[in-house]
């Protein structure tokens, strides 16, 4: 199967102001993320708020240039492609945003939102766009008569179906959805995620899928990247992660999902304290303030990822702390 | 899949009213809206039709009836409707030839300020690094000035004539312009829907003038309506200070403050152009809160 995008080593640094006549201080949001992910499989990137998910989302999209690293998307380095190639680049990967409610345009009718990445990027007649749209809407669960409606004339879970319905008018390879669901009503949300893996099946989209919230990310990915404060602490395949996390952080949020059946609940593991600053980040590896198996070398080391029982895992103790 | 919309049972429900027509609904929804159109159409046309419709000359002098009162006061006569002013000119004419000439002055200074500083407003918000900041200084320098005094300064190196008066106003008004596009599309910028539009694929000018424009029209029509009226007071203060619309041109600001010193004995000659002004800027202002809400998808019943 072939990688439709490669992440290698992508980082991303921010300048910030501390203020009058005090400098520049360096946001470290994204710092080495290198993955692989193939046509038609769901990675889902998962941490805590702060750790760099939607800082990757942004660098994926196209939207803002990594500091370093590189991307590939379908084997085109998006850093080295010309303003025209980049514009092509751009309409294979669309993105799902977290907030329904800001994503779409309040002054623009729906069937004019959804048309209109196809008049931006295709030279379809107005009357062919309508049809596009009008079959994308029915796919997604629309009815016909709200193509002249506003978006304020919807319910949450209504507009993000629009939006998701205007990430694949343009028929992408990759779609990247920013916690597409935590702004909906549970009730709403096994309905969007049904949606999101239809289209999969009939589009064959590739998915990286932000979430925090493990409980929907077992439902929907095949892969699992853990994230924390920009690093990558543990990927691997879904369910080998799941049964046995080898990281002590993938450990504690797993650990920390609820389980309605007594026996599927596992062994509470507590990390204490708060997501370090990103603006001085600890030495070492980045969890060992917080890791309850943290050594001497964890503070002094940071930890490469390392393949690891079918995985890998970024962790110094990673065969210690399961032996 | 089938690739024919079918058009059935819900015929209707696909279909859908003009843009104009939808429009117009919204428009109309506003009593107070339709009052003001109607009035300002009647100024219009009055204007537009202002040879037939006038009874007198606007400069023409009838000295043996100077300050008549209007038609029903005491002393007043039948031939001049709402009386004479201070040289006997007919004052009904004045306020008809004049609504040509300050409904001119007021819509080309509106138009004239607020295409600019659309534009120059779009681009300081788009830009914030260089091109942004340096918009933003030229806009507050133009700020730090006395308005009516560097309008004045304009007029003057421009030289006294209607043209000119319109640019000097223009100018002066730019910079709330700016500042006020700016504001709003700053805030508009960081919106989910804006970054959705570039993921899309849509290029700079698109993203300002189809996306985050139509978000900020609110404030600016709001503010468009009311400059339209201190416009017309603009052109005004600089008619009196010679420096406008040049006397015998009937303008209402030029007829408003050259009435001044018979605010005591005849009031007719002071209070008809105030009034004028006073009623075409409320059915403006009325217009413009029509025209924000018919513009506003939020504040339409459901269709």
């Amino acid at each position: 199967m072939s990688n439709v995008l490669q992440a290698r080593d992508l980082t991303r640094h921010y300048e910030v102001s501390q203020g009058f006549l005090r400098g520049h201080a360096t946001v470290k949001a994204l710092n080495g993320v290198s993955f692989d992910l193939q046509a038609g499989r769901t990675l889902a990137v998962v941490g805590e708020s702060g750790c760099g998910k939607s800082t990757l989302a942004r660098q994926l999209t196209l939207i803002e240039p990594p500091t370093s690293g590189s991307l590939l998307l379908d084997g085109q380095d998006a850093a080295k492609a010309s303003a025209a190639q980049r514009k092509a680049m751009r309409t294979k990967v669309q993105m799902v945003f977290q907030n329904p409610y800001a994503s779409l345009n309040p002054r623009q009718k729906i069937g004019a939102q959804l048309a209109e990445p196809l008049l931006i990027n295709s030279r379809l007649s107005a009357a062919e766009r309508m049809e596009r749209v009008r079959e994308m809407m029915k796919l997604v669960g629309l009815r016909p008569e709200h193509y002249y409606r506003y978006p304020h004339m919807f319910s949450g879970g209504q507009r993000q179906r629009i939006a998701i319905a205007r990430a694949m008018m343009l028929n992408p390879k990759i779609v990247v959805a920013d916690e597409p669901t935590s702004a909906l009503d549970v009730s709403i949300q096994a309905q969007v995620l049904n949606l999101f893996m239809d289209l999969q099946e009939s589009f064959n989209t590739t998915y990286v899928f932000i979430s925090h919230n493990l409980a929907v990310v077992e439902h929907v990915a095949n892969d699992v990247m853990v994230m924390y404060l920009g690093r990558v602490v543990e990927i691997g395949a879904k369910d080998t992660l799941y049964a046995r996390p080898l990281h002590p952080y993938t450990q504690a949020l797993l650990s920390a999902t609820p389980s309605i059946h007594a026996e599927d609940r596992r062994i509470q593991i507590k990390i204490q304290g708060e997501l370090p600053s990103p603006l001085k980040p600890p030495s070492g590896c980045a969890f060992h303030k917080r890791c309850p198996f943290a050594a001497e070398r964890c503070a002094q080391e940071s930890p490469a990822l390392r393949p690891l029982e079918g995985r890998q895992v970024a962790c110094h103790r990673a065969e210690e702390i399961h032996g | 899949m089938t690739t024919q919309v079918q058009l059935g049972a819900d015929d209707k429900a696909l279909t859908y009213p003009s843009p104009l027509k939808e429009f117009w609904q919204g428009f109309s929804y506003n009593k107070g809206a339709v009052i003001g159109l109607v009035f300002l159409t009647l100024v219009v046309f009055a204007a537009l039709l202002a040879q037939w419709v006038a009874p007198y000359s606007p400069i023409e002098q009838y000295r043996d009836a100077m300050l008549t009162p209007p038609a029903w006061a005491d002393g007043g006569s039948g031939r001049f409707l709402l009386g004479t002013d201070e040289i006997g000119r007919d004052m009904l004419s004045r306020l008809i030839y004049g609504a040509r000439l300050s409904l001119m002055i007021g819509l080309s200074a509106v138009l004239s300020s607020l295409i600019p500083g659309i534009v120059l407003g779009l681009l300081a918000a788009f830009y914030p690094k260089v091109l942004g900041p340096l918009i933003m200084r030229v806009m507050d320098v133009m700020m730090a000035l006395p308005s009516l005094l560097l309008a004045i300064a304009i007029v003057a190196i421009l030289g006294p004539s209607m043209l000119n008066t319109i640019i000097a106003i223009s100018v002066v008004s730019l910079p709330g312009y700016v500042r006020l596009v700016r504001a709003s599309a700053m805030t508009e910028l960081n919106r989910d829907y804006v970054t959705a539009a570039r993921v899309a694929g849509a290029g700079t000018l698109r993203l300002m003038f189809i996306t985050v424009l139509p978000n900020c029209m609110a404030p600016l029509i709001v503010h468009a309506t009311m400059s339209f009226s201190s416009a017309i007071l603009d052109a005004a203060a600089l008619g009196f200070l010679g420096m406008g619309v040049q006397p015998p041109s009937a303008e209402w600001g030029a007829m408003l403050s050259s009435a001044r010193d018979y605010i005591e004995r005849a009031w007719w000659v002071v209070s008809w152009p105030g009034l004028t002004i006073l009623l075409s800027v409320l059915a403006i202002n009325l217009i413009g809160d029509g025209l924000r809400d018919a513009l506003d998808p939020k504040l339409k019943r459901a269709a």
